[in-house]
């Protein structure tokens, strides 16, 4: 775990204080660059019931003002840099970006195409990579840091 | 009308008869009545129409590509447009009397124009992107490489749809190669393609579940959608079974886990009662939108009967190998599936044992006409809902 991360997750703490069953909310901003949508599959079961999404205090929101993580998927297409870009710039310290799956970490089997800019890391810093192809929703709740 | 087909060099092509038609063949293909147009794309210099005949059989129309042009079919058949903008972007090719010039994917950021076309100087004419933002280049990916190894672009087309569009991708490998699949690889794919359209109707019911914000019935159908990711995983190594089907057969064997885990995931779903959860969350609502209604009891009869039939399934597999890899090195074939939200159809064309040109025409193509026509009848606080029964998904077209 690293130092940034910690100290991310004290401020966050700071910010949500843990309610009566110790749950600390986070909010999660998705971003979909060019997903083949099987990244989304697996988030979707992992912020499901299906994990008990709502006990882990984890919650998407529709816009980056409200947002505390920025989960990107799917290689990030030339098309969908400035909007990505535009989601970042709009999301309020402290923020965090984590790459979901192999496409948003490096491009996964689309790197090097015309199409495609690279990970997520072509257009923003990325604080997590969660590799897999798609990673499972147990993978994505690990580095979530709640699971396990 | 003569029939446009009448005295056409006929190309081999293993699925479906290709005929070379000249302009004035083209356009009164374009102009025939009793044809069906469903897709269009293109390939070194030909741009290739499929169309359905008065039987419902596939016939396929090929034009030559002179100085960039071809006779536009969009003129007589409004349904072209989309496939003509698509094709312009891709491969450079223009169609003559196109009603829609606009670009449909290209909007000036790729590093190269026209990517499956002969090789063009590089231009620079940002526009903001309105669309095409989950185009990645995968049929240029595709070329040059061997079937084997372009099937991993093929199973990355649509995640939801993974195993029916590598199903449809070795398909059209296996026609082009004039290879045979052994029997119990068949029966894997069948197995395979009943699990994915049960997580698929699942999912379905999901999305409406949570445009309806019936979250009772979301959260139950979520349960039940990460069954069926652990039985697929136990039973064929991967959770959307992705690069579980290969040309020539399937990559592996049914998993030891793999009887008990279906047998697992019937008795969830039976314990479920689905059919009863949906009335109680969304009966009433569903009364007034007969189109999700529709899509509602197709997908609860999917889920349904796609158990029934795995059971089955494994109790009749038959012994023996699950792939045949030799294969010819030239040819040219079609292969279809049938995926969660309907048919898919692949074409490609093989050279030296590498792939020379390939189209895989993903359902959103059709689906997404149906779906903005009864999102526009619905009431605006219901589009959402009938959208959602939908699912239509950018990567399939855009490819
Ligand atoms: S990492 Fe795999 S599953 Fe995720 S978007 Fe890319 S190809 Fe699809």
């Amino acid at each position: 775990m690293s130092a940034l991360w910690r100290a991310l997750w004290r401020n966050l703490v700071a910010r949500h204080p843990a309610g009566p069953a110790g749950r600390r909310e986070r909010a999660l901003l998705h971003r979909d660059c060019g997903s083949c949508n099987g990244c989304e599959i697996e988030l979707r079961l992992a912020l499901s019931a299906a994990h008990d999404a709502t006990r882990r205090g984890l919650t998407l929101v529709a816009v980056p003002q409200h947002a505390d993580f920025l989960l990107v998927t799917g290689p990030v297409t030339h098309h969908s840099q400035a909007g990505l870009g535009a989601a970042w710039d709009a999301m309020p310290d402290p923020r965090l970006v984590v790459a979901v799956g192999d496409c948003a970490v490096d491009g996964g089997v689309f790197r090097g195409s015309y199409a495609v800019a690279g990970g997520a890391g072509s257009t923003l810093p990325v604080d997590f990579a969660i590799r897999g192809c798609p990673p499972t929703a147990r993978q994505i709740l690990d580095a979530l840091g709640e699971a396990g | 009308m003569s029939d446009p087909f009448a005295g056409a060099f006929a190309m081999p092509c293993a699925g479906a008869a290709r005929y070379l038609l000249n302009d004035e063949g083209w356009r009164a293909m374009a102009a025939a009545p009793g044809l069906r147009f469903v897709a269009m794309w293109a390939d070194e210099s030909a741009v290739i129409a499929l169309l359905r005949d008065a039987a419902g059989a596939k016939l396929m129309a090929t034009v030559a590509v002179e100085q960039g042009f071809f006779p536009g079919v969009s003129p007589w058949r409004p349904e072209a447009a989309e496939f003509e903008r698509m094709i312009r972007d891709l491969w450079g090719y223009n169609a003559v009397g196109g009603i829609d010039g606009r670009p449909l994917l290209d909007f000036g950021q790729w590093r190269l124009a026209h990517p499956l076309g002969r090789p063009v100087a590089p231009f620079a004419a940002p526009e903001p992107a309105t669309s095409g933002f989950a185009h990645k280049g995968t049929l240029a990916l595709m070329r040059g490489k061997p079937p084997r190894v372009a099937a991993r672009f093929a199973a990355r087309v649509d995640g939801g749809a993974t195993v029916a569009h590598s199903i449809a991708f070795a398909r059209a490998a296996e026609a082009a190669g004039r290879s045979r699949v052994p029997p119990r690889a068949e029966q894997l794919r069948e197995m395979m393609m009943r699990l994915e359209a049960v997580g698929g109707a699942l999912e379905c019911i999901g999305r409406v579940a949570v445009a309806a914000e019936a979250a009772l019935l979301g959260g139950r159908v979520a349960v039940l959608r990460e069954a069926v990711a652990r039985t697929a995983a136990a039973a064929f190594g991967h959770r959307l079974m992705m690069d579980a089907v290969v040309p020539g057969g399937v990559v592996a064997d049914l998993l030891a886990d793999g009887p008990g885990a279906l047998l697992w995931l019937r008795r969830s779903v039976a314990a479920a009662d689905l059919p009863a959860l949906l009335e109680a969350s969304l009966g009433r609502r569903l009364r007034d939108l007969p189109a999700v209604g529709a899509r509602m009891a197709l997908a609860l009869e999917t889920v349904a009967a796609g158990l029934e039939g795995l059971g089955m399934l494994v109790e009749q597999l038959e012994d023996g190998p699950v792939i045949q890899a030799a294969m010819a090195v030239a040819g040219e074939g079609i292969g279809e599936a049938t995926g969660p939200s309907g048919d898919i159809l692949h074409w490609l064309r093989l050279e030296g044992g590498q792939i020379a040109g390939v189209f895989m025409l993903d359902p959103g193509w059709v689906q997404a006409g149906a779906a903005a026509a009864e999102a526009a009848a619905a009431d605006a606080s219901d589009a959402e809902i009938v959208l959602a029964a939908h699912g239509i998904l950018a990567s399939g077209m855009e490819l």
